[in-house]
């Protein structure tokens, strides 16, 4: 226990003598928070049009002043002919291009179909299919309430009331989803890298080796690590929380202790990656590169991006044994909807198996490379 | 084969061997260090002796053999009491660049169980023996390698260990270095009793040693007092200077090879030969033509050599 204390004492006075580390300890979660909690935003606004309103009716300005009601369109220029909108959206100086045909404020009346057409930038397709969908919506709502006219319809309701009620993001934040699976990216963007460096570092000066010749057990020795790191981790945890509530005012619905809990299961799981790494490395780049390597299925594969459910089934397997994954739910679930480990105990238990994997296959191949 | 060193014997070595794949690093080796003296191992790169203390230190664990001590531990059975006794200093500087002197050592002084106040004792008699108390403060990458070799002996002595190991520790260290650090092994070995096993390939470090081992290729190929070891020699060692009209390399070139001689080198214009056994005055009759040559006190290299030469035939025990 003593010589655990020295080890971890050893461990924070070399992490003081290195700013750099230091810094990225703190700056690496507030930056990645910030970043992704607002850059990544699938609400597509503000999509830049031009209109070719050959119609130039009441009809076909109350159109337009809809579609800009909505707040998914900005008119950004009238142009005079299909050349000139080709080229605005050819320029990308607009996404969104509106042309309305010369007859429309006539034909609205008569029955005829009135035409617009929209063309949309659909290179790319978040952005497209938004503004496709925004645009069918106003366009029915429209012919709608000619229907209800014509049909002499009085109520002030529509035929068929159909309501849905978005829980736990009542407001559609994509921060809401992005962030709290944000914690587990952060955890292992740093902790991994950090881990196997500090190991490799040791083996390359030829610290581990005189550490080796004191009495401290292999077991210490790797406890001498893994404590140090931990804290680490849940400074980062509790950082990245912090940054959560105040800033984008995300609450955490569920037990905070849990929370940390399961944070502690999957820290211990980044921890062993990070040691698993050291024993393959035999420098601290290569450390790095392995890193990397690691992170890229963390980040893609783990749903915290794109949805487990939207993969080709052999992805879908594939992240089955990413730790992340386990983690992202359990902590979407505890602070979006409330849930409790009661609720969340099949990823609580496939991630504490993996983690129970790694450190084990870790710990097993850390004695075989220091002796 | 080895002479048991009897009752005085603090570490006995037996049979010890590892092998790296099918390459055999240490064969079969068998050593008594004997309590309370410098032993030295003295060999070439690569023929066995960090391997042999590797060993010894626990580091690595012997594919074959025993390594017995300390009065009754076993290196492979009682691994950290055999360790907490030991110190060991390695040819690869290896204390904390990023930490000051002072924390290199109160770390490694509590990985040892020490308590703090004899920590701080421990440091600053060290320290002042070693003459580096004004650098506990500083940050140990801004030492030279001087004060870095000094350091690590301190922080391998703090806990007063019984047996120290000593890696090859005097490479690039000035000479007023080396000769602060053996003053202090030389007293700890005499006035404490602490047993101590250096290996090294300087040869008046090894003349130093109380008792010597010879490495090659992983086996001992003769153990003793440096001055036993010289005396196998005694007699056979003749030097003769070149004239001045004579070139020095030429006349090298004449007599090596000779039956009579085992070898021949230059010492500047002096030619010195080493006479097969019973050949001493055949080979005085080679070197007549040069002059009159004179015999020559044996260096531990005319003896390494000329063991080397006899490899791989038999493995020698030099008589003590």
């Amino acid at each position: 226990m003593k010589r655990l204390l020295a080890l971890t004492w050893k461990e924070f006075l070399q992490l003081k003598r290195d700013p750099i580390t230091l810094r990225l300890i703190v700056f690496i979660p507030v930056m990645q928070t910030l970043v992704f909690g607002y850059a990544i935003n699938y609400d597509v606004k503000h999509l830049k049009m031009v209109v070719y309103d050959e119609s130039k009716s009441v009809e076909s300005r109350d159109l337009v002043s809809k579609m800009v009601a909505t707040e998914y369109f900005t008119v950004v220029g009238h142009v005079a002919s299909l050349g000139a909108l080709r080229r605005a959206v050819d320029a990308a100086q607009a996404s969104v291009g509106l042309v309305i045909d010369r007859n429309f404020g006539r034909d609205f009346h008569r029955g005829a179909p009135a035409h617009a057409f929209l063309v949309v930038d659909a290179s790319d397709t978040t952005t497209a299919t938004q503004a496709m969908s925004i645009a069918a919506g106003i366009g029915n709502g429209l012919s709608i309430e000619v229907l209800a006219q014509k049909a002499g319809w009085k109520w002030k309701q529509m035929p068929l009331d159909l309501r849905v009620r978005p829980w736990y993001n009542p407001d559609l934040k994509t921060a809401s989803f992005v962030i709290p699976g944000l914690i587990a990216i952060i955890l292992t963007f740093t902790l991994i890298q950090f881990t196997a460096s500090a190991i490799v570092r040791e083996r390359e000066r030829g610290t581990l080796e005189q550490l080796q010749v004191t009495p401290a057990t292999r077991t210490e020795i790797i406890l001498g690590k893994i404590v140090p790191f931990t804290l680490i981790g849940l400074v980062q945890l509790t950082m990245t929380i912090l940054l959560m509530r105040f800033l984008f005012d995300i609450r955490i619905q569920g037990s905070v202790a849990e929370l940390y809990a399961v944070g502690l299961i999957f820290i211990a799981a980044v921890l062993g990656l990070g040691m698993l790494i050291s024993t393959l490395a035999a420098t601290q780049m290569q450390a790095m590169q392995m890193s990397t390597f690691f992170l890229l299925p963390f980040v893609f594969l783990s749903g915290y991006v794109f949805p487990i459910d939207g993969m080709p089934l052999v992805f879908q397997y594939v992240s089955r044994i990413i730790p992340a994954r386990y983690f992202i739910e359990v902590l979407r679930g505890i602070i979006l909807r409330g849930a409790g480990l009661g609720d969340l105990w099949r990823p609580v238990a496939w991630l504490s198996f993996y983690t129970v994997v790694i450190i084990g296959l870790a710990v097993a191949r850390f004695k075989k490379t220091v002796t | 084969m080895s002479a048991r060193a009897g009752p005085a014997a603090f570490l006995e070595a037996r049979k010890l061997t590892r092998r790296f794949g099918s390459f055999t690093a240490v064969e079969a080796v068998d050593f008594d260090l004997p309590r309370g003296k410098v032993f030295g191992f003295l060999g070439p790169n690569g023929s066995g002796k960090s391997t042999t203390i590797r060993m010894l230190t626990g580091l690595l664990e012997p594919t074959s053999g025993s390594a017995t001590g300390f009065g009754g531990l076993d290196v492979a059975r009682d691994t950290e009491q055999w360790k907490s006794r030991l110190g060991y200093m390695s040819q690869k500087f290896s204390l904390y660049l990023d930490l000051t002197v002072g924390e290199n050592l109160r770390f490694f002084g509590s990985l040892y169980g020490l308590t703090v106040s004899r920590l701080d004792e421990r440091i600053r008699e060290l320290s002042q023996r070693l003459g580096f108390t004004p650098l506990l403060p500083a940050l140990t990458a801004g030492l030279s390698t001087g004060q870095r070799q000094r350091v690590a002996l301190a922080a391998s002595l703090l806990h007063e260990p019984e047996l120290l190991f000593l890696d090859e520790p005097t490479g690039g260290v000035d000479p007023k270095g080396r000769r602060l650090f053996w003053d202090l092994i030389y007293e700890l070995a005499a006035e404490r009793g602490m047993t101590v096993l250096v290996t090294t390939h300087y040869m008046d470090e090894a003349e130093q040693c109380d008792r010597l081992a010879f490495i090659l290729n992983g086996r001992i190929i003769a153990e003793g007092a440096p001055h036993d070891l010289k005396n196998g020699l005694r007699g056979r060692i003749l030097e003769v200077t070149a004239p001045a009209g004579a070139d020095p390399f030429e006349e090298l070139s004449l007599v090596r090879g000779a039956p009579a001689l085992e070898d021949a080198y230059l010492f500047g214009r002096r030619l010195r030969v080493v006479a097969r056994p019973g050949e001493e005055a055949q080979a005085g009759r080679l070197l007549e033509r040069l002059g009159s040559p004179a015999p020559a006190e044996p260096s531990l290299e005319d003896v390494f050599v000329s063991l080397a030469r006899r490899e791989p035939a038999v493995t020698e025990k030099v008589a003590v």
